[in-house]
């Protein structure tokens, strides 16, 4: 296959320009569909926002180097259904009670918390004391190179998806489902 | 034929194989030295004291302006113990590095998790 590229990590849009213009006709992104496996769909339809991006960790890489799991299960920093996909889809469920749920912390586990909580169903309100979703992820931001690390992983996907309160919200946002 | 003797001491074992090569060259490149093997035994007035992590020699290293200490994260309960015992909350659950401080991928797993259960 002569006219194959593989794009830039997260650059599904220039990957689609690449094709568009006619410059070849198949781009491979493999991290990114490990990230998102609907992130082409996505694309295609404009819906860039909704796309959850590889942030270029390389933990899908390490773990089928070097796996910590045994047997080796398929793991995404940032989407935790790799490789349980079915099982997911056989558990998901609406909530029996939709609540509001109050999650306390804006890393990466209360940030996914607040995201499939609201998915269920329920109103949700994320507290962070710092001014930016992220947690930890965004001191390894800071690394030389990382800055993929930032918030982009978590912060839009979250937002629209939960109330998110943090210590630059002013005034409070209002809740949403 | 000479059997390869292991170069390279590892250090930061949490960071990925993949990524540790980038921040190990952004070290050496901004000239920081990597001592590993080595255990802070004690910071006197002018130097610093060492002991070998194998054998009990010691090391002393003079000259510095500043010490900076690096320790690994730690779990966060005590807001969650609080609430479990307070007892006001029916449903209260703790997940990431709150909990126990791992990688990003177990932080973001927990954390679906909890959100399946809430």
């Amino acid at each position: 296959m002569d006219n194959c590229r593989e794009s830039l990590l997260g650059g599904e849009s220039i990957g689609l320009a690449i094709v568009k213009g006619g410059f070849c006709d198949l781009v491979g992104m493999v991290r990114a569909g490990i990230a998102d496996p609907d992130f082409a769909n996505k694309a295609r339809d404009g819906r860039l926002g909704e796309i959850r991006r590889c942030i270029g960790c390389t933990r899908c890489i390490d773990e089928a180097s070097e796996p910590a799991y045994i047997p080796y299960t398929p793991t995404c920093s940032i989407n935790p259904t790799i490789g349980n996909e079915l099982q997911w889809e056989a558990d998901f469920r609406a909530a029996d009670k939709p609540g509001h749920v109050v999650v306390v912390g804006g890393g990466a586990a209360g940030c996914e918390a607040a995201r499939i909580a609201a998915l269920r169903g329920h109103k949700v309100t994320l507290l962070e004391q710092g001014k930016r979703l992220g947690g930890q992820l965004l001191l390894a931001a800071k690394a030389p190179g990382r800055d993929s690390f930032g918030t982009r992983c978590t912060s839009r996907r979250t937002r629209s998806r939960a109330s998110v309160s943090t210590s630059a919200s002013k005034p409070p946002p209002t809740s949403a489902r | 034929m000479k059997a390869l003797q292991p170069e390279a001491v590892i250090i930061a074992t949490e960071i990925a194989r993949y990524s540790i090569g980038m921040v190990l060259k952004c070290m050496e490149c901004c000239g920081v030295k990597a001592h590993p093997n080595l255990i802070l035994r004690r910071i006197a007035p002018d130097a610093r004291e060492f002991v070998s992590s194998w054998v009990e020699q010691t090391y002393r290293m003079e000259g510095f302006d500043s010490v900076v200490l690096m320790y690994g994260t730690v779990q966060q309960p005590q807001l969650y113990d609080a609430l479990k015992s307070d007892g006001s909350v029916p449903q209260v659950f703790i997940a990431g590095g709150a909990w126990v401080p791992r990688r990003l991928a177990e932080a973001t797993r927990h954390g679906a998790a909890v959100g399946m259960m809430a």
